[in-house]
């Protein structure tokens, strides 16, 4: 490296240690009084700072939302879409073999392969454990369909009709407005005319998030009926009860490209999602799976390595029993 | 409504105003420190006082002056971002240019934008713990650096550190394009 490599990088590191600074203090008088006096020390100390203004601002859109609400000095809701709460059937029913080892859970994997084969049976198209699949639909729409996921599709004169029978989903539908997009998740429909938005089917409930044009929620049962825009989303349970949410558009269904956003969820979440990505079984005990709670990103194409991620910053125990099961303890 | 809801609305955009008023001349020297273009302080505080209204009558606000300003520097850098990226895709260096045919985004350049977010949030995940952890309390939950250093058990100096460790991190990894 040169002095003058050298140099820029020094100065590149004084400029992130002033972004830091003012970011954690943005409306200290003094302290912008001192960087001016930076900034001016040469031209160098000027470019530095817009480079790392720059970067700061990709920085920005790469992370969640902010967590901790200055408005009303609470931590605000998930805005994180891409996350869903589920109940697993690997879960129960490994639940009463745990401790056994690797032969007993090795027998029940034709059990757990079962719900699977009822779907295939309504399902145009499921993803398997650990892949995104992309669906293009006969009306040219496509659909993302996360791990698990599994929806079917029939279109005709009247309309386009999916319907998600598992997991997530994102789709950006093709434009047609003679002929209404359709999306039914359980009781409730998405009706759509050209756009691309995410839907999460949870046991306890769904989410919509919308990431461009428009999307009218129905749920006749409950007598919603609302219409989403772009970075608006909606969480709704099966007793009726809704959340509209407000997320970025460029966050919605970040396991798109297998990166997990959680901020503020209990780690049992981040778990079942991990596992969606797991080829092996990722077993979980202890109480705090449902207290305790983490915030951070993850690479789900490496579960391995968000695991022991976890691990290091939440003190929970992974055991590795075969080469196919963890079993992970949450004290 | 009833008048004496009136009246305590009504104080409540005074006190709001004169807020305003006060914090006018420091929020425009912050903006201009932070924005892409001076020229632009201005409109930027403007609209963030826009925005900073609309909240406000949906909600309290407990800590006026620190939302106020924030706002401010998330329109400044959503500026920022959105000229870069303009930049890249109009002007950008005359070679490429040549290879832009319309006004309009191209799909590679839309990648390639998208790709800039994915390597930062690779970076981010291969950071070590204890400075991811720093660094999203900071940007992410909006901790103070003295309360990320009670949470983690260090100093505010040492949470400092850890935190533009993170943002160096970044730097070298959007430098190398890996």
């Amino acid at each position: 490296m040169t002095d003058r490599q050298w140099d820029r990088s020094a100065v590149d590191r004084e400029a992130s240690a002033w972004l830091v600074r003012l970011d954690n203090d943005p409306d200290d008088g003094t302290l912008h009084a001192q960087l001016q006096q930076w900034l001016a020390r040469s031209p160098a100390h000027r470019a530095s700072w817009e480079r790392t203004l720059d970067l700061s601002a990709l920085i920005e859109a790469a992370l969640p939302s902010h967590g901790r609400s200055l408005a009303n000095g609470k931590t605000d809701a998930d805005n994180v879409v891409a996350f869903t709460p589920r109940r697993h059937l690997r879960e129960r029913v490994l639940r009463h073999w745990r401790g056994v080892g690797g032969l007993a859970a090795a027998v029940f994997i034709g059990l757990l392969v079962f719900p699977h084969a009822t779907l295939r049976l309504r399902a145009d198209a499921i993803a398997g454990t650990g892949e995104v699949q992309t669906v293009h639909l006969s009306d040219g729409s496509k659909v993302a369909l996360s791990p698990g996921s599994a929806m079917s599709f029939q279109s005709d004169g009247n309309g386009r009709n999916a319907k998600l029978l598992r997991g997530r989903a994102f789709f950006d539908v093709a434009r047609d407005p003679h002929r209404p997009f359709r999306v039914a998740v359980a009781e409730a429909t998405v009706t759509v005319l050209g756009t691309a938005f995410e839907i999460d089917l949870e046991d306890a409930g769904a989410a919509v998030a919308v990431e461009r044009g428009l999307v009218e929620v129905a749920y006749p049962e409950r007598q919603l009926r609302d219409q989403l825009r772009p970075g608006e989303a909606i969480r709704l349970d099966w007793h009726g009860r809704h959340i509209n949410e407000n997320v970025r558009p460029d966050r919605i269904a970040g396991w798109r490209d297998g990166q997990l956003f959680v901020r503020n969820r209990p780690i049992g979440e981040v778990l079942a999602e991990l596992r969606l990505w797991y080829s092996g079984y990722i077993v979980t005990r202890g109480v705090g799976v449902a207290t305790r709670r983490v915030t951070g990103i993850y690479d789900l194409r490496n579960p391995d390595a968000a695991l022991a991620a976890l691990a290091k910053a939440h003190a929970l125990d992974v055991r590795q029993i075969t080469p196919w099961i963890r079993i992970v303890t949450v004290s | 409504m009833g008048r004496a809801e009136e009246n305590v609305e009504g104080s409540n955009g005074l006190e709001q105003l004169s807020l305003f008023i006060t914090q006018r001349a420091d929020l425009l020297r912050y903006i201009s420190i932070i924005a892409a273009d001076a020229m632009l302080a201005e409109d930027i505080v403007q609209e963030a006082w826009v925005r900073f209204n609309a909240a406000a009558a949906t909600q309290t606000i407990h800590e006026p002056r620190r939302f106020l300003f924030r706002i401010a520097r998330n329109l400044a850098l959503d500026d920022r971002r959105r000229r870069g990226l303009e930049e890249k895709l109009f002007t950008g260096d005359n070679e490429k240019a040549l290879f832009v045919a319309s006004d309009a985004p191209s799909v590679e350049r839309s990648v390639e934008a998208a790709s800039e977010l994915v390597l930062i949030r690779a970076a981010l995940a291969k950071l070590p713990d204890r400075t991811r952890q720093a660094f999203l309390l900071h940007r992410v939950e909006g901790l103070t650096l003295v309360e990320i250093g009670a949470r983690l058990g260090v100093s505010k100096s040492v949470a400092h550190e850890l935190v533009t460790d993170a943002v160096e991190h970044c730097r070298a990894i959007c430098r190398r394009g890996t």
